[in-house]
């Protein structure tokens, strides 16, 4: 599936393609930022970070209209980072990108970087035990089909898992808007609604706050802008929905 | 699903806006990732699990040495819950199934955010306490291939460096519980080759170590116990027993108590232990040995009603001893002689046709005068009065005397009690040591004194007495030197001219200092050896690889400064470790293994082992994976297989298990199902042929994960070793220490050929029959320290590694004598201290804070906290603020007794902070 920019009058329903469309758009934003939580960063991807496209592809993202604003500022992070990391040794590029990640994401210990990313972490003030919170995310992802895939090790709770089961989510709604399944697809949009209310917005911004607070590197500190303002951005469409 | 979508008219007002430019967002994907696969994929078996019954996977607690007690784990969705006692086990286990509270927070150790999730290796070279190691995850390849090639040099080198010292160095924590979670750790460094296990973490000082040395050495008392089921008197000295016995313990003390048994508590602590017991009797720290003399002397000079015939058939009290305190031997057989007063004349001891054995009086032998052990033993003890011990001690004389006497009059001398079908004598008394009783000097005489004291009333290893707990840790029970039995376990180190080891090998120097410590020495003067030796003891390098599994030296061993810089100077340290700890810190590498919850490994359960788990049935147990492990760790088993690969080692890898768990159980050597040598496994796979050796291929790995446990029946007559001594026509060691004189002797002079000095106290230690010295002169640091800080184990942590888990935390809040120091009320209005007030207690090398609570259960001139503490990086532990006392006990020679132990006592001065 292609991405598609609707067209038509602003008060007009947009038709199953135009949903299609969006929801594949969202899918694949929900992807990416799944996988730069799930993924240590290497050869390629520091490789990527640091080449002269992506710088100019994030400048030019950074201008585009419409952009929320954390999204907007959390790219401009990730282009400076690329900039300043343009003509260094790959390695060593990947090396800063591996050991701030595993500070920042992977809960080597307290006051040594931010709370490791997992629900049941960030809602323990709520009276949650871990494993509730665990058992009830893993049950959505049981409900829904889906499990990890081989090789994967991870909490359910993780926010990589979160955010890439939204993915899953928006393609099964895409998938079913393109059959011409609108029953199916708001069926799919129902369960993303309350997966994003849920779970991935009683935590994960307020993860996001932190990161960007105590980030040393800023890819990572646009990278969680970018995922709060896209996280914020959903919030208020469904909202927008709702009303 | 019906035509819901016409209510929810989506425009492009609210849609569209930004959604377009966000989603080139996703362009960066295509750059950064490479298309990603993504992390979660449908499969249909997920869509069955959802809403699912719970399942419950069997699994065993073994966090502690009292285990392993069987459990089961309620998993819903493929996520652990709640871990329960398994009732499918309850008619063969001791405690009806029950677990204790230690296994309920096992789950959070699955979960636990801050634990380590992959391997991560070191970018920042500067190794400090508290210093950023800059840890970088990467992946098990790249892990496992720093670690083999690391490996492959050392091997390149020769596993032996120019010292003589093993280039390679392990540290296993916790005493016994490593070897119920490290699957195939043993295998691999076996087929390695010389390690040096000797880099200390605590033990020889938080263990019962002259009882693993001595007890060992005399009846396999490991560990010692009084066989409660059978039980009217049990005295205890300085041991928690209900803290620390088990959840099979405290039952088997709740029973007794309730059938009436009499329970006495000698301890400067007052701890469940005492508050539980009929009896609480605050005692001096180190001076048990005083009153335990002072016992022997009631019953010996007071009494005077001991078991004749135990003491002449089954102990070497008939043995002559001859002017220079040698046994006198026959010439020919070199057999020591009794006295045999029938035939009047002296005959070996296991001549035929003996009918009777004196055991007093002198007879002129060999030209010359010689005397029974025991009549030498009378005379040795006729000086320690119940009143010269009790200024020693400050236990009253006439509380001594009736303890004596209680203890006699309980021992129901010459009564007798059947077991399935045998008569067996019945001596329903028995007397406990604690750890620090165990350990530093006045351990030997403590331990001496104890088991010399259930001779004489011929308790020793029968029902309801003194047993000891490792029958079959140590292999059956087999004939030594002079009519006595020996122990596969220990053995003695030579100490004549020609095989003396010189120089140490070991960076301890175990084989050099303490001969008779097998391979349990003084691990803690490892660190002191490489940093700061004494005279004449040449500095050890530091090993070339270390390799840590749990366990947390820096915490858990005495004198952290010396330990850091230990550690520093390592030059590559491969931790397993489940968090970054103080010690973790350091390492180069961190391999983080799954959790007992998460991975494979088959052991024994029942029979009898260290502690009150003295069991109706025998068998094995299974521990699997209640669930999948949740991040990126990997069972050690597959881990040492992995690198055993990379090495080019397999064959001998898989001989060495072969050689180890697939032995067959009777003829105990490899049995039917072996590994192929030049294979390689998985654990499943290994552990699946260990379950098929065990049960003489009636079932498999799968049987046991569905059933947990392999058990069969027991008879109790395996719980005592006296039918077997019987029928050997063995003796037990005691009361005279003769080869224990010789080997002193010979140490002290090997040593002074070497210009050592600095352990002649130590050596003077080996007697024959046991002096008492001051012993708490050893730690007296002059008048300013006037309280004994002592410590005391905890049946939430003691041995577990589990002060990071959330839930014992909270648990350990809620325990009185958990994380505060508790002081006597009167020490503490001297010092103008309050309940609740912070403190500081100070010793020569350091002070910490801790908060004060008053208990009159404490000894005056004692302060006690609860050890396992005093955490400042590990995380969820360090938010405790909960003391330790090990960062002020400094390591020294002065402080470490004959056999390499040292102990937890240290003189302080208290303040409010």
């Amino acid at each position: 599936m292609k991405t598609v920019e609707p067209e038509g009058c602003e008060s007009e329903p947009l038709d199953s393609a135009q949903r299609a469309s969006l929801a594949v758009s969202r899918s694949r934003v929900y992807g990416f930022l799944a996988a730069v939580y799930n993924r240590s960063p290497d050869h390629q991807f520091a490789e990527g970070v640091s080449s002269a496209d992506l710088g100019s592809f994030l400048a030019s993202l950074a201008e585009r209209e419409g952009l929320p604003q954390d999204v907007r500022e959390g790219v401009r992070l990730i282009e400076r980072f690329s900039r300043a990391s343009k003509g260094k040794p790959v390695d060593e590029v990947r090396t800063e990108l591996t050991v701030e990640r595993t500070r920042l994401l992977r809960g080597v210990r307290p006051d040594h970087g931010p709370p490791p990313p997992y629900e049941s972490l960030y809602r323990g003030s709520e009276g949650q035990a871990e494993t509730r919170v665990s058992a009830a995310v893993a049950r959505e992802y049981a409900q829904a089909g889906v499990a990890l895939a081989d090789g994967m090790r991870e909490q359910p709770d993780y926010v990589g898992l979160e955010l890439d089961f939204m993915r899953h989510l928006t393609e099964k709604e895409a998938e079913a808007w393109a059959k011409n399944e609108p029953d199916e697809a708001e069926t799919y949009l129902d369960l993303e609604q309350a997966f994003l209310r849920e779970h991935i917005v009683r935590w994960i911004p307020r993860f996001c706050d932190v990161v960007i607070e105590q980030a040393d590197l800023d890819f990572y500190r646009g990278m969680a802008q970018v995922t709060k303002g896209f996280i914020e951005d959903e919030l208020q469409k469904m909202k927008a929905m709702s009303d | 699903m019906r035509g819901r979508s016409a209510a929810r008219k989506v425009t492009r007002r609210q849609f569209v806006k930004g959604t377009a430019a966000v989603g080139a967002l996703a362009a960066l994907s295509d750059k950064l990732l490479g298309g990603a696969a993504p992390a979660l994929v449908e499969r249909a078996s997920a869509a069955r699990q959802a809403g699912g019954e719970d399942t419950f996977v069997p699994h065993f607690c073994y966090l502690c040495n009292a285990g392993p007690d069987p459990l089961r784990v309620r998993v819903r969705d493929g996520v652990a819950i709640k871990v329960e006692g398994n009732p499918n086990l309850r008619r063969e286990h001791p405690a009806d199934g029950a677990i204790c509270s230690k296994p309920y927070g096992y789950i959070q150790q699955i979960y636990n955010p801050y634990r380590v999730k992959g391997p991560m290796k070191r970018t920042n070279p500067g190794k400090g306490d508290g210093v950023d190691a800059g840890w970088q995850e990467i992946s098990w390849d790249e892990a496992l291939d720093i670690v083999a090639g690391k490996l492959a040099e050392v091997r390149d080198k020769g596993p032996i460096n120019e010292q003589g010292l093993p280039r390679i160095a392990t540290t296993t924590g916790a005493d016994g519980v490593p070897g119920y979670y490290n699957g195939t750790w043993s295998a691999f460094w076996n087929a390695w080759g010389p390690t040096d296990g000797t880099l200390g973490c605590g033990g020889g000082t938080k263990c019962y170590h002259s009882e693993h040395i001595y007890g060992e050495r005399w009846h396999r008392g490991f560990t010692c116990i009084g066989d409660l089921p059978l039980s009217r008197y049990q005295i205890i000295f300085g041991q928690n027993s209900n803290a620390t016995g088990g959840v099979v313990g405290f039952r088997r003390y709740a029973d007794a108590r309730e059938r009436g048994m009499k329970i006495v508590v000698l301890d400067p602590n007052q701890t469940v232990t005492g508050a539980t017991a009929d009896e609480w009797i605050p005692i001096l720290p180190k001076t048990d040995a005083a009153v335990l003399f002072a016992m022997m002397n009631v019953v010996l000079h007071e009494i005077g009603k001991v078991d004749e015939p135990f003491l002449k058939e089954r102990t070497n009290s008939p043995y002559l001893v001859g002017a220079d305190g040698y046994f006198v031997r026959e010439a020919e057989s070199g057999k020591p002689l009794i006295w045999d007063p029938v035939a009047g004349k002296a005959r070996p001891y296991d001549a035929e046709g003996i009918r009777d054995y004196a055991l007093q009086g002198t007879y002129a032998v060999q030209g010359a005068e010689a005397r029974p052990a025991f009549q030498l033993l009378k005379e040795h003890m006729a000086n320690f009065t119940p009143e010269w011990a009790s200024p020693i001690s400050e236990v009253p004389a006439e509380t001594i005397r009736r303890l004596a006497q209680e203890f006699v009059e309980n021992a129901n001398i010459r009564g007798t009690i059947e077991i399935d079908g045998k008569v067996l004598p019945h001596r329903p008394v028995s007397i406990k040591l604690g750890k620090s009783i165990n350990n530093g000097f006045g351990g030997y005489q403590s331990v001496w004194a104890a088991h010399v004291l259930s001779l004489l009333v011929g308790g020793l290893e029968v029902p309801g007495g003194h047993l000891g707990t490792c029958t079959l840790f140590g292999g059956p029970v087999r004939p030594g030197y002079d009519g006595f039995p020996t122990s596969s376990v220990m053995g003695d180190h030579p100490t004549d001219a020609e095989n003396w080891q010189w120089p140490p090998n070991t960076r301890d120097g175990i084989r050099t200092l303490c001969p008779i410590s097998a391979y349990m020495g003084p691990s803690h003067l490892s660190w002191k050896h490489m940093v700061d030796p004494p005279e004449n003891w040449p500095q050890a390098a530091p090993p070339d690889i270390w390799f840590t599994y749990k366990t947390n030296p820096v915490v858990a061993q005495s004198d952290k400064a010396l330990v850091i810089e230990g550690i520093k100077a390592i030059p590559f340290f491969v931790a397993f470790a489940y968090t970054v700890d103080e010690t973790s810190q350091f390492a180069d590498l961190i391999l983080p293994e799954s959790t007992g919850l998460e991975s494979y490994q088959l052991c024994a359960m029942g029979g009898r082992k260290f502690m009150e788990n003295f069991w109706d049935h025998i068998g094995y147990h299974l521990r699997q994976p209640v669930v999948s492990p949740p991040f990126n760790t990997r069972d050690i088993s597959d881990i040492f297989t992995e690198l055993a690969d990379r090495l080019g080692m397999l064959e001998a890898y898989n001989t060495a298990i072969n050689m180890g768990w697939l032995r067959d159980p009777k003829t105990r050597e490899p049995g039917p199902f072996v590994l192929d040598p030049t294979g390689k496994y998985s654990v499943e796979e290994i552990v699946d042929h260990h379950c098929l050796t065990v049960t003489n291929g009636e079932h498999g790995l799968e049987w046991f994960k569905e059933n947990g446990a392999f058990l069969v029946p027991w008879s109790r007559l395996n719980w005592y070793l006296h039918d077997d001594m019987v029928e050997m026509g063995l003796r037990y060691e005691l009361p005279y220490q003769e080869h224990i004189k010789k080997i002193g002797e010979e140490l002290a002079e090997r040593l002074h050929e070497k210009g050592i000095t600095w352990w002649d106290h130590q050596a003077e230690e080996f007697q024959a029959l046991p002096e008492w010295h001051d012993f708490p002169a050893v730690y007296d640091t002059g008048s300013d320290y006037d309280l004994w800080l002592i410590c005391h184990r905890t049946s939430q942590f003691a041995w577990a590694n589990n002060a990071d888990i959330p839930w014992m935390v909270e648990l350990g809040k809620q325990v009185l004598d958990i994380g505060k120091a508790s002081i006597n009320p009167q020490a503490a209005r001297q010092r103008g201290i309050r309940d609740g007030d912070e403190i500081w207690i100070e010793s020569p090398v350091g002070k910490i804070k801790a908060v004060a609570q008053l208990r009159e259960g404490v000894h005056p001139k004692v302060v006690s906290t609860a050890e396992h503490f005093g955490h400042y990086i590990m995380p969820v532990a360090k938010e405790t603020g909960w003391p330790n006392m090990n960062f002020i006990m400094p390591i020294t020679h002065a402080r470490t007794d004959e056999t390499g132990s040292e102990s937890d006592h240290v003189k302080v001065k208290v303040y409010r902070a």
